[in-house]
């Protein structure tokens, strides 16, 4: 991953399982959400490629790519609902794009997602009338619209409180476990950290590479270097 | 002309930021995640609005001018209302009217265009949503009056 001439992130290599809950973390500033940004599509790696299952999504042509991410659903930081829409026809935009259901049934769907997260009777609110928590609620909604394979989640705890970050967690346990939605966060919360991931790497700012992967607890337990067990520790018995 | 200008610096801002706010909301990526295209979804509309309520505004600023033609012609130089009514229609043919809002549709496109352009080429940042919509009248103004010259050589050449 490049900015320019400016190598952020070298020799990423890793795979991510059907079913995971894999967690990319890191310090700030170290890539994260810039690794999403590139599994979505949204920036292009300046070398090497990413597959879905057997297709090449870097190398795939852009209705190639479309019917791909048709097939993933993205929460973003801020929730990045359209503004100009009710929630209603947030998540109603997609089933009315890539669907032949009429608009009685796609405001059904479009209520189901909504009560899915905790929204019934919010359908015609707008996204500047609910609070920031529920804002990323409606924008999960909207990333299930479609029933995605693969949700991507980046930093699904930002800005909430404790207990909304931990019904959010709840909740993406909940999508892997009945719709059999595989998972990527992005976060440094380590209590999300521990509580949901199965999987995970760690992008290390110093080295920009990934100094470590597997299971998050694996990790707590035996970490293989200094860098990860302070991080997954939060520095925990050192002078900071 | 001058209601493309007045467009650029009302519309043609306010594209660039609605489309430089939607950038940074990440509302953009979320059309593209989804596999949407946002220049149909964010641009065509606009581009389309422009073309269409141009005209309008342009019909609109000619009968204003017309009416301050009339004012001071009536209050400065002693014309009544009707020598001034028959000059006008005389001097103005309906050539002049029909090119007038020809001219003002593209100025639509034009404006249209360079606000989204600039909105979606917008940073990451409040401070560049604002120097968006500064570009977007900037750009704007330059291709209304670029515009201009070569309908001016178009008309005269066809001899309109």
């Amino acid at each position: 991953m490049a900015y320019g001439s400016f190598v952020l992130m070298r020799d990423l290599n890793f795979t991510i399982n059907d079913g995971d809950v894999f967690i990319i973390m890191g310090g700030s500033g170290s890539g994260k959400s810039t690794l999403l940004r590139h599994l979505i599509g949204l920036n292009e790696p300046a070398q090497g490629e990413i597959f879905y299952r057997a297709e090449n999504f870097t190398k795939a042509d852009p209705a190639k790519r479309q019917e791909i991410l048709r097939r993933t659903g993205v929460l973003f930081q801020s929730g990045a609902l359209w503004s100009s829409m009710t929630l209603a026809e947030n998540i109603g935009l997609a089933l009315e794009e890539y669907t032949d259901l009429n608009p009685h049934e796609i405001r059904e769907i479009a209520s189901l997602k909504l009560a899915l997260v905790g929204l019934k009777g919010f359908e015609d609110y707008y996204p500047s009338e609910i609070s920031g928590g529920m804002q990323k609620r409606a924008g999960l909604s909207r990333a299930m619209a479609l029933d995605p394979e693969i949700l991507f989640f980046d930093e699904p705890s930002a800005g909430l409180d404790p207990i909304s970050s931990r019904l959010l967690d709840d909740l993406i346990l909940d999508l892997r476990d009945n719709l059999g939605a595989t998972v990527v966060v992005v976060t440094h919360e380590l209590a999300s950290i521990f509580t949901i991931g199965n999987n995970s790497v760690f992008l290390d700012a110093e080295t920009r590479t990934i100094t470590a992967s597997g299971d998050p607890k694996e990790l707590l337990a035996h970490p293989p270097n200094p860098m990860v067990h302070r991080f997954l520790t939060r520095g925990e018995g050192e002078q900071i | 002309m001058m209601t493309g200008i007045i467009m650029a610096g009302r519309t043609g801002a306010a594209f660039a930021a609605q489309l430089g706010t939607m950038k940074v909301t990440q509302e953009i990526d979320a059309f593209t995640t989804l596999g949407l295209s946002p220049l149909e979804f964010l641009v065509l509309p606009r581009v389309i609005a422009l073309v269409l309520m141009m005209p309008l505004l342009c019909l609109y600023a000619d009968f204003v001018g017309v009416l301050g033609g009339a004012t001071v012609g009536m209050g400065m130089l002693d014309l009544s209302w009707t020598t001034y009514i028959r000059e006008t229609i005389h001097a103005v043919g309906l050539t002049d009217l029909f090119g007038g809002i020809f001219k003002s549709a593209v100025y639509g496109v034009l404006v249209a265009l360079s606000g989204c352009l600039r909105g979606i080429q917008c940073g990451n940042s409040s401070s560049a949503v604002g120097d968006a919509a500064t570009s977007a009248v900037v750009t704007g103004i330059v291709a209304i009056v670029a515009a201009c010259g070569i309908f001016a050589v178009v008309f005269y050449v066809l001899g309109i």
